[in-house]
């Protein structure tokens, strides 16, 4: 969470792309609302640590006209964790639903995957190997095996295309794309359970999104892909049995 | 009161998406072009135009495309509206002279017109190549072929033989665009048509094909450019303005006061450039820039009218009404639009978004293909920079004191470092060349007023 508020700090100050009040006001106020608002009627204690890192995500990733897609993209992030649920736990990474829900219905939000530009890149990869020592290596499956998977299907279709070796490194020098493995993929509530699920998982999201990038030329694909594969993380739980992950201790609860 | 003007631009340094290749091995090399884009949905309709120089005999273009082109599908169109789009989202130069400081400011606006912008031998050897001559057609002063290929060494091989002279090197990327399942198109000049047709310039080759491919394929031309090419890409759009996915998209610095002598001769094209170069070199060669998102509708100090509707369905914009022959609010011969050419105005023309981009290439900074993607965002930008003209009268007043004394140094001093930051020209030659300070005898020289009001 550390990393991503600086995130928006660094965008806003040495990218020059400036993330208006307005979004930010509005993608807090709703998500914490929301959060409690459904815990109190649930009779749940409220967790703002899950809240607060869905909503930097949001305001990371996804642009719009108004604070209005915000809020929307917020609602439908906090609210889908009580809402669409299997076996006590939310299906959806909730912040990947609230920007693929707004991405779809409406022409007025966008995310710009070429933002970050390279110099960006490095930081940002520095940061995500930082996570993956602090987490621990277990816990980081999806992203590693997902971004290796990835890194390598790029590889290897440049080397099948006859493109020289910048062309391939250009394409994973994406802020965008580090983003999303490290921040988005990391949640823990929603990505499989155990080693070898999550190890399957990061190679099925690699493939789905290679396929929709590559093959049908789709910008954000891995956002899409993600949301698309998620009823999979269902289906892996269901195989392969592991421990659930519990926000930690003074958060506790599963919501 | 203040006079508004504005001075067109037109960047003589403008590159190509495809590569040049001569007939004849002319040395040549891409220097710039400009390409409009017209997107919407998976319908695209690409006009590309190039200042090539050379002679017309010589000139052949090798794009790669992602379809194969009915007739109907390629269509040739004239420079004058390349040059309108770009006079339209060019940077502008806006003046302002300042008011008496002695006097209460009336603000009214006075509009100043700113000077006017100114066959089957061919196919069996292409087929004992793996190449296949999907289509051939002569359209206007162009002679056009179609090919698709297995692989690249016969398409190589075929184009040699037919006399185009290729680059080193071209043969990977050909076989990349080849793979990736596209093919190419080839255009050279009919010289007899070309003849006929009494022009003395190349024009624009458009294309409109159906895919949701948005990019524009730049790697063939930086495989045998000599040093970096420019690249201007209009694009129109219904939604909003386009960036790139795959690099950085930054805005052009823009707002800024700049000394007054940056409106003689030639200076502001000089300060574009340098400012393009500047700004280039401080995103490490890799950003490209946004120079102009605007409503085709209206412009707010226009450098030149905005596009007719015409001129927009001829560049493919194909969702707008026909002609607007019938509105007369869009006749050239209004009086009071004629007279006023580029004060703001409003066009009846809806949902016609146009964002100007620009970048600067080579194969190392730019070694991906531009993909782009339409965002939502509708809000204006243009690059718009601002000359303040001192008051040139007397003002015997206090406040004229304080005007000639210090807030006119003030403002020359800080237009000369903005001048220098966004140039990276030497500050001295800048406040060289800077206006001096006019001529000002303080209103209390006599230096004894002041006791007179001391007591009473």
């Amino acid at each position: 969470m550390i990393v991503q508020a600086s995130l928006i700090l660094w965008g806003a100050f040495y990218l020059e792309s400036k993330l208006p009040l307005s979004h930010i006001v509005a993608g807090f106020s709703v998500s914490l609302m929301t959060q409690v608002a459904f815990t109190r009627y649930l009779s749940l204690p409220t967790n703002l640590l899950s809240t607060l890192n869905s909503t930097l995500s949001i305001l990371i990733l996804l642009h719009a006209n108004s604070w209005v897609w915000i809020m929307l993209a917020c609602f439908v992030a906090i609210s889908s964790k009580f809402i669409i649920r299997y076996n006590n736990k939310h299906i959806f990474n909730p912040s990947n639903l609230g920007i693929v829900a707004v991405l779809l219905l409406t022409s007025s939000a966008w995310v710009a995957p070429g933002q970050w530009g390279q110099a960006a890149w490095f930081i940002l990869l520095m940061a995500g190997l930082a996570l993956i020592f602090i987490m621990g290596f277990s816990r980081m499956l999806t992203s590693i095996s997902f971004l290796v998977t990835f890194a390598g299907i790029t590889l290897l279709r440049a080397f099948w295309l006859g493109d020289p070796l910048p062309v391939p490194l250009h394409q994973l020098q994406n802020g965008a794309l580090l983003i999303f493995t490290f921040f988005m993929l990391s949640d823990p509530m929603t990505t499989p359970s155990n080693n070898i699920s999550r190890l399957i998982f990061g190679i099925w999201l690699a493939i789905t999104s290679a396929i929709l990038l590559f093959g049908f030329y789709i910008p954000n694909a891995f956002l899409y892909a993600l949301a698309l594969s998620m009823p999979l993380v269902l289906l892996l739980n269901h195989y392969f049995t592991g421990r659930h992950y519990h926000w930690p201790r003074e958060y506790h609860y599963e919501k | 009161m203040i006079i508004l003007a504005t001075l067109a631009l037109s960047p003589q340094l403008s590159a190509f998406c495809g590569f040049y290749v001569a007939k004849a091995d002319t040395g040549l090399f891409n220097k710039s072009s400009q390409v409009v884009y017209v997107r919407d949905g998976n319908r695209n309709v690409v006009t590309m135009a190039s200042d090539y120089q050379g002679k017309a005999k010589d000139f052949a273009m090798v794009i790669p495309v992602p379809t194969v082109l009915k007739r109907k599908q390629i269509h040739v169109t004239n420079n004058a509206i390349i040059k309108h789009i770009d006079d339209f989202s060019a940077p502008r130069l806006v003046e302002y002279h300042d008011d008496d400081p002695c006097q209460p400011q009336i603000m009214y606006e006075m509009a100043m017109a700113a000077p006017a912008p100114r066959s089957a031998m061919m196919r069996k050897k292409a087929k004992d190549l793996g190449v296949t001559i999907e289509a051939q057609y002569t359209i206007e002063e162009y002679d056009i072929l179609l090919l698709s290929a297995k692989e690249s060494t016969g398409l190589m091989t075929w184009l040699e033989g037919e006399g185009y002279t290729l680059p080193k090197g071209a043969e990977s990327v050909v076989g990349s665009y080849l793979k990736q399942g596209m093919k190419f198109f080839v255009a050279k000049v009919n010289l007899k048509e070309f003849d006929k047709s009494g022009y003395t310039k190349l024009r624009p080759i458009q294309i409109a094909y159906n895919h949701s491919k948005f990019m524009l394929p730049i790697r063939l031309g930086t495989v045998n450019a000599q040093g970096k090419q420019e690249l201007f890409v209009y694009a129109i759009t219904k939604k909003g303005r386009v960036e790139t996915t795959n690099y950085r998209t930054v805005k052009l610095p823009t707002g800024f006061d700049i000394p007054g002598y940056i409106k003689e001769k030639k200076m502001f094209g000089k300060f574009y450039k340098d400012m393009f170069s500047t700004q280039v070199e401080k995103h490490n060669n890799r950003a490209v820039f946004l120079e102009y998102a605007w409503n085709m509708r209206s412009c707010d100090p226009c450098s030149a009218a905005p596009l007719s509707n015409k001129e927009l369905k001829e560049l493919g914009v194909f969702w707008i009404d026909p002609p607007q022959q019938t509105n007369p609010s869009t006749k050239p011969n209004k009086p009071n639009m004629s007279s006023r050419p580029f004060m703001p105005r409003r066009m009846p023309q809806q949902n016609v978004f146009i964002s100007r981009l620009h970048l600067r290439y080579d194969r190392k900074s730019f070694p991906e293909d531009l993909m782009f993607q339409v965002t939502g965002d509708r809000s204006n930008f243009q690059g718009r920079y601002v000359i303040r003209h001192p008051w040139k009268g007397k003002a015997q007043c206090e406040a004229g004191d304080n005007y000639f004394n210090n807030e006119l140094p003030k403002r020359l001093n800080k237009t000369a470092k903005t001048l220098a930051k966004l140039t990276n020209w030497d500050i001295n030659e800048i406040r060289k060349n800077q206006q001096k300070v006019p001529k000002h005898t303080n209103y209390n020289s006599n230096d004894s007023d002041w006791i007179d009001s001391l007591w009473n």
